[in-house]
């Protein structure tokens, strides 16, 4: 899911403990808490492990790019990754032309031909505008065969423009090729037993900190950690419920648990909906831990949070009516997951 | 209230409007500013008429400004802190030779703004009240919960080209410490602003105008004129190519955006439009301008009409600021005159939109993007150098006062100039300049803005 869906997840979670409330309402911000430690499974992804994961190739395809040498290269390591059964990491950089220019091209896998598809775009600013009639002249998709079983896969184009490219890794599984798109994410960090660890680390140094600060303990480092833990547990159950799962209760596991298939991370419906009954939630908390509650709960409850459940959960259901196979929407929910809303 | 008294206040309220057109293609000068002169100008002079019409009168200008306040922040790249968002998704439109698409569309979410705040006004003195009442002890947590947000939902940058490991690391988070960087820098020049304003007390209600030009508007004219940026023919197209799809969505988020914006103290349509674009996962440029289109409007005219909610007569925003210090709404016939006002204001905003963004787009491709931008730039810096002194003369000041002012708006205006160029160097995102507000008046909020104010040596 989006991070905002996270986040004010992880707030409406902190919300649920009354103690919590009554704090955050004479100042504290354990709530906010409760937002960072939501939003924190996809920051260690996005923001650290992506930049120690190591390549065993490189395709950087300098300023005069090569739309058939960059597909044969990654044709190459797909073969190689069937050939040899090691799995092949291969990263795909970016052609910068100048300070606010960069050179755009796009990659397609095309699993039911065994191809691989790279087409040399036109100049584009850092804003992703493109410069007409920039493109290369001639410029023709280079399509080159791979020649080995593919699994049916996330068959949208990839566009490499700006800043970093995007990164896949090719896995020999039985008699068929996996790609798998940006494979360091959700390989660790998207584990129960890691938001186990962090409530316990996040209640021991606020429990140090108030000790040393006044000399005794309140309740508060417990709750610190409570609402640290499950916020980061949330974002983990959340992304359970899309297609690609995640390494649940790493280190004591090493693969992905499927998701529960109920909905795409990308999708805006499933986003909205778990940010507004995530909003719902967190004032009807606040109202009923209040000293005066004023909201009628049965009412708030059908109206705000069971009604747009129930209606835009149906219209989602029927927009999900015959879409691609599995395998593909798998993949194809790790690419949009990173498709933030960027404005300046 | 007699139908006379009403049918002269929604004159003045369309008076209003008819006065902040022409205003609101200045770029950089905010309808506050002129609403302030209006008011230094009663206090100086004495107001000839009951105080409700010049209070439908600044109605109409926040209405007009609100959705005519598009033009020079697509065309001319000078937005203001509700705007500021537009600029980025507004100049690819400009350089597609869509500029004027990209005004309409932002102006047809301005009407959708409006038309959702008078669909709205019939339960929002039932439902703004009970929401104010619900988070009046809760704001300063949910105010951080914004920032927090605003600040982690940043994605790095880097090219990815160094080696793997701690070097490619700081590649990437070069551009997330410049964001940092920047919150944190403008926060302290809010501090300062603040708590030891080096602008005399006379410019005081002008305090931020020429640390949010700078931060906002300097640095996007400047990238402009060093970029050489040449603007194409526009295209005048005979109708939008939008969907009812995309067009309820955007309005819908903008909306939110906005209310979020106008109900919590310090987030601005910006912020909101931001936060509301990424909870409804917009992915379509038209329905981010619409959105945010809907979203200034729901943060400006929205935010002025809570203080006129039976019940809850909220002052959120520069305008019910200056409005409560003249006038207050007392009965429900005055909110929904002031309902009729925002239609009417509203609806002759909106219907001179395309003749005033034509008028702007061939002045433009007449005169160069260059030149045009060079011409910004001077009236920018003037009108920073301008209000200040304005104030300190209305105030009574000395010349030495009046030139004392204009220069030290100037000043504040080159140091925040600095700091709004680094999200333009680094690649980060322009939002974190609104450290200048968010941090000063969040730690205040939990009680710590004198602490730093102390430590920072602005208080003793």
């Amino acid at each position: 899911m989006k991070g905002i869906a996270h986040f004010i997840t992880g707030v409406a979670i902190a919300t649920f403990f009354p103690e919590v409330v009554r704090e955050a309402a004479e100042g504290s911000l354990l709530p906010v808490l409760g937002g960072v430690a939501g939003i924190l499974p996809d920051t260690l992804d996005f923001k650290f492990a992506r930049y120690f994961e190591r390549y065993d190739l490189e395709i950087d395809p300098g300023p005069e790019p090569d739309a058939q040498e960059i597909a044969e290269r990654i044709a190459g390591a797909m073969r190689k990754a069937y050939e040899t059964g090691r799995p092949q990491n291969v990263m795909l950089h970016t052609v910068r032309l100048g300070a606010d220019l960069w050179r755009q091209y796009v990659v397609r896998f095309d699993p039911a031909r065994s191809e691989v598809g790279v087409r040399i775009g036109p100049v584009v600013t850092t804003g992703q505008v493109p410069f007409p009639s920039s493109e290369p002249e001639g410029a023709k998709e280079a399509r080159v065969q791979v020649g080995v079983p593919m699994v049916h896969t996330y068959d949208a184009e990839n566009r490499v423009d700006i800043f970093s490219g995007p990164s896949f890794r090719f896995v020999r599984k039985g008699d068929r090729l996996y790609v798998h798109f940006l494979d360091w994410h959700r390989r660790w960090s998207h584990s129960l037993t890691l938001a186990a660890v962090l409530g316990l680390v996040v209640a021991g140094v606020a429990a140090l900190a108030e000790w040393l600060r006044r000399g005794a303990l309140s309740h508060t480092p417990m709750w610190a950690g409570l609402v640290a833990g499950l916020g980061f547990a949330g974002h983990v159950l959340e992304d359970q419920l899309g297609f690609m799962g995640s390494n649940l209760f790493y280190p004591f596991t090493k693969e992905r648990s499927l998701g529960l298939q109920l909905l795409h991370s990308g999708d805006a419906i499933p986003n909205f909906l778990t940010v507004w009954t995530a909003a719902a939630l967190i004032l009807f908390n606040l109202d009923r831990f209040s000293a005066s509650p004023r909201l009628d709960a049965p009412l708030f409850l059908l109206l705000a949070v069971a009604l747009p459940l129930g209606v835009l959960g149906t219209l989602y259901r029927l927009q999900q009516q015959g879409r691609e196979e599995d395998e593909a929407l798998r993949q194809g929910e790790m690419v949009r997951e990173t498709e933030e809303v960027e404005t300046g | 209230m007699s139908a006379t008294e009403g049918v002269m206040g929604l004159l003045a309220a369309l008076l209003g409007a008819a006065a902040a057109a022409p205003l609101s293609l200045v770029p950089a000068l905010h309808v506050y500013n002129a609403a302030g002169f209006v008011l230094l100008g009663v206090a100086v002079w004495g107001l000839p008429f009951p105080p409700l019409y010049l209070a439908l009168f600044f109605f109409g200008m926040v209405t007009a400004y609100a959705i005519l306040g598009t033009v020079p922040s697509v065309f001319l790249s000078a937005p203001d802190e509700a705007l500021a968002f537009i600029v980025l998704p507004g100049q690819k439109y400009l350089m597609q030779r869509r500029g004027y698409e990209a005004v309409m569309l932002t102006g047809v979410g301005g009407l959708g703004g409006i038309a959702a705040l008078a669909l709205l006004s019939p339960v929002a003195s039932r439902l703004f009240p009970a929401l104010r009442a619900v988070i009046q002890h809760h704001t300063p947590w949910i105010l951080w919960t914004v920032i927090a947000y605003m600040l982690l939902s940043e994605w790095p940058k880097g090219t990815d080209r160094q080696p793997a490991g701690w070097r490619r690391w700081w590649d990437g988070w070069r551009s997330l410490t410049a964001g940092l960087a920047t919150f944190l820098l403008s926060g302290l020049l809010g501090f300062v602003l603040m708590y030891r304003s080096v602008l005399p007390v006379g410019s005081a209600y002008q305090n931020l105008l020429p640390a949010f030009i700078g931060l906002f508007a300097v640095p996007w004219v400047l990238q402009n004129l060093l970029a050489r940026v040449e603007l194409p023919e526009p295209f005048i197209p005979q109708a939008l190519e939008v969907t009812p799809g995309i067009l309820l969505r955007g309005v819908f988020s903008g909306v939110l955006g906005g209310l979020l914006a106008a109900f919590l103290p310090v987030v601005t349509g910006g912020i909101g439009g931001f936060i509301a674009g990424h909870a409804t996962a917009q992915r379509d440029d038209r329905a981010f301008l619409i959105s945010q289109g809907a979203s200034k409007v729901v943060y400006y005219v929205g935010g002025f009409l809570l203080f006129w909610v039976p019940g809850l007569h909220l002052t959120r925003g520069g305008l019910a600021w200056m409005v409560s210090t003249l006038w207050q709404p007392r009965s429900p016939q005055v909110y929904w005159l002031a309902v009729a006002a925002v239609l009417l204001a509203g609806g002759l905003s909106f219907l001179l939109l395309p003749g005033l963004t034509r008028l702007v787009a061939r002045l433009v491709t007449r005169v160069g993007y260059r030149q045009a931008s060079a011409v910004t730039l001077g009236l920018l810096l003037a009108i920073v150098a301008a209000v200040p002194a304005a104030g300190e003369w209305l105030g009574g000041g000395s010349w030495a006062g009046v030139f004392g002012a204009g220069g030290k708006g100037l000043l504040v205006c080159l140091v925040a100039s600095g700091i709004g160029l680094l999200p333009v160097l680094w690649g980060s995102r322009r939002v974190n300049c609104m450290g200048l507000l968010l941090l000063p008046i969040g730690l205040n909020m939990v009680g710590a803005g004198a602490e730093v104010a102390g430590w920072l040596g602005l208080i003793r």
